[in-house]
């Protein structure tokens, strides 16, 4: 591994998040290193900081002494009949609308599959609209109407299988600028074998973000590098979460009623000639901002649905923020293609039809053919200076001892010891060399240990004192050597260990 | 999850009172914390810390102890809430909406805590939500990937990504020199 690729893994490498492999090949490099030393010290610190940033700032959060009264009030009321049908089939088809918008303001995964399900949602409300509209021959006048329609279709869409495929641009100006930006969404999902394909891409189809499941793996393009394709086995526990992810789909539903269960009614206002000269309604949704006192609420924008008049299908929706006296459009959405595909229709669900893109497995194999750490025994390393182990290896402890292929002549020997139980326990020590002067005491400030041989630690608050992760921390002997010191157990279990340790070497 | 915790869910579930009310009394932190780290403001907390809870008391029966810990679902409901709000916030607030939301907790922040915090609010929703549940509880990656419903990989690259927006004034914090304060 070169400076690069380790320094890609640091942070992992930092949470214990690295597959063995990556971890012996960063901690030799670490090692010898003097550069990605320096780089590991400095990102554990940052990250000590952000943590104990965050857990000052979260220290005075506390909520108001009476949350329980006031939640008990509001359950009560809850417990009151549910509002009459049309009520509910607005709310209900808002939450649908706005769903799908929650997907477009933001990009995270999280919402991403339970969108899908909205977006298909109401793919499948226009479909059944037509069955609808074609059998019962009615003409909606309000939008109450076209509402209680497609709430009706709910159920008939329950009964469809296939795989849906829907195609969706979004126009996004956040900032209300005029100077939005364009993406495209293209969407595969099989509900019946949890299958499913997510494309974002520019307007000018430059790719931004995948991500699929295949049965196999989880395929999610890196964050910083969508061309890049990290891939993930899908273990027995995601298949089993993948179908639980209904029920969670489900909170999100209700949690988004209750958003919208306040909000005033869907209003039909009026209709709107399209391109090939049909007729659509264009259905509005105001949004007003009201305060804790009795003044009048604020206007503040509104979403609008344009649904066919002839298929009931959604065309498109747009967003506006009231500003300046004006409304700006913030964000246009358009349905340019929803279509249900027969079950078993061929879909590249491993994204391997995505030109240009390569894929790299989140927990590599072992490397083949690059510098090797050779395994040593103790008495080996007894023959170099500098050199320390637990004088006795506890019980239940097994020991393995690697060196690294790169050893630096002006730094002490580099090594690794590893600790480890069967229960998965481990104490691990990584030579790095002789640190800079002050750079242990700048970075490693959590605390600090001295053992009666002199050796001192110094620990990195990433992993705290009551931390239930375990304890990282920089060890120093007497002669000014330094080892990482990484392991599952306790501070004091750890100072203990540190306690028995001896020097090897005479 | 100790039997405890799960006798009272289970209570809870057929619509027991007191069940409930240990809930929420055991619990109320997660959510309130976690809120308050994810949208910045003591009223929005507290609306999420009664919005999450009525979800809770609403969705409870679809809760499955075989199928993960109580706590990932409900931080999963509760990151769920604070990142459609974030969504809902974001397109429906000017900036003067921003300029003049002044709500804070309570407590003395440090100029360097409140530069970091600010720049922890600058992240990307999804970024900040993998830095809440990493670095304030202390979640492993398979944790944080279950609440999120993402794969591991993708923690990674969000917390790599975050930390890297978020390097250079941690950095910057690292230089200063520390203040320590005079024994009188």
């Amino acid at each position: 591994m070169n400076c690069e690729q380790v320094q890609s893994l640091l942070v992992s490498y930092l949470h214990h998040e690295t597959s063995p492999s990556e971890r012996t090949q960063v901690g030799t490099h670490v090692s010898t290193c003097v550069a990605c030393q320096k780089e590991l010290a400095l990102l554990s610190a940052a990250q000590s900081q952000l943590s104990a940033v965050l857990q000052r700032r979260a220290a005075h959060a506390a909520p108001a002494s009476d949350a329980w009264e006031r939640l008990e009030a509001r359950l009560a009321q809850d417990a009151q009949p549910a509002p009459s049908h049309p009520a509910m089939w607005i709310s209900r088809l808002e939450l649908g609308v706005r769903h799908i918008f929650s997907l477009f303001l933001g990009d995270s995964n999280m919402n991403k599959r339970y969108t899908l399900a909205a977006t298909g949602l109401l793919a499948f409300m226009a479909v059944a609209l037509i069955a609808f509209t074609l059998f019962n021959n009615v003409t909606p006048v309000s939008a109450q109407q076209i509402i209680e329609r497609a709430t009706a279709a709910q159920s008939a869409a329950q009964m469809v299988t296939g795989i849906r495929h829907y195609r969706i641009e979004i126009y996004r100006d956040p900032s209300a600028t005029g100077r939005g930006t364009t993406t495209s969404i293209e969407n595969y999902e099989d509900f019946g074998n949890r299958h499913f394909r997510w494309i974002t891409r520019a307007a000018d189809g430059t790719l931004l973000e995948a991500s699929a499941v295949d049965g196999d793996y989880w395929y999610a393009s890196d964050a910083s590098n969508p061309l890049l394709i990290r891939r993930t086995p899908q273990s027995e526990d995601d298949r089993v979460k993948a179908g639980a992810a209904a029920n969670t789909a489900n909170a999100d539903e209700v949690s988004l009623f209750e958003h919208f269960r306040n909000n005033p009614g869907v209003e039909l206002q009026g209709m709107r000639t399209l391109p090939n000269g049909g007729q659509a309604y264009v259905l509005v949704d105001r949004n007003f901002q009201h305060g804790r006192d009795n003044t009048m609420p604020t206007y503040l924008g509104s979403v609008t649905m344009v649904f066919d008049a002839t298929t009931y299908q959604l065309l498109e929706s747009e967003t506006t923020v009231h500003k300046d006296g004006k409304d700006i459009m913030i964000e246009k959405v358009t349905f340019s293609l929803e279509e249900t595909l027969p079950a078993g229709t061929s879909v590249a669900w491993d994204l391997s039809d995505l030109p240009g893109v390569s894929f790299v497995d989140d927990v590599p194999a072992a490397p083949q053919g690059e510098a090797s750490f050779r395994p040593i025994t103790l008495e080996e390393l007894a023959t170099h200076a500098h050199t320390y182990a637990l004088k006795t290896v506890p019980t239940s402890f097994t020991v393995s001892i690697i060196e690294s292929p790169d050893q630096a002549a002006d730094q002490p020997y580099a090594y690794e010891i590893h600790y480890n139980s069967a229960s998965g326990e481990d104490f691990s020590l990584q030579a790095v060399g002789i640190m800079d002067p002050g750079f242990i005491e700048s970075s490693f400030y959590d605390g600090s240990y001295k053992a009666a041989s002199g050796m001192v630690l110094n620990y990195s608050s990433s992993h705290p004192a009551n931390s239930t992760t375990g304890t990282s921390a920089m060890l120093t002997t007497p002669d000014g050597v330094s080892f990482l010191v990484f392991s599952t157990m306790s501070r004091e279990q750890v100072e203990a260990l540190v306690e028995d340790l001896v020097p090897l070497h005479p | 999850m100790n039997e405890t915790s799960l006798q009272i869910i289970r209570r809870a579930q057929a619509r027991d009172r007191e069940a409930f009310a240990a809930l929420f009394a055991q619990y109320k932190n997660l959510v309130y914390r976690s809120a308050s780290l994810m949208l910045g403001d003591p009223h929005d907390a507290e609306d999420a810390l009664q919005e999450v809870f009525v979800l809770v008391h609403r969705s409870l029966d679809g809760f499955d102890p075989h199928k993960g810990a109580f706590t990932t679902w409900l931080h999963r409901i509760t990151i769920n809430y604070c990142l459609n709000h974030r969504r809902k916030r974001s397109f429906l607030s000017t900036p003067l909406d921003e300029a003049l939301s002044t709500g804070e907790f309570p407590g003395a922040q440090s100029a360097e805590d409140e530069a970091i915090w600010q720049a922890v609010r600058g992240l990307s929703d999804k970024q900040q939500a993998v830095v809440v549940l990493r670095y304030y509880w202390d979640l492993s990656y398979a944790e944080v990937a279950q609440i999120l419903d993402i794969p591991l990989g993708t923690v990674k690259s969000r917390l790599d990504l975050a930390l890297k927006t978020l390097r250079p004034l941690l950095d910057e914090q690292m230089l200063q020199p520390v203040q320590v304060p005079h024994e009188l």
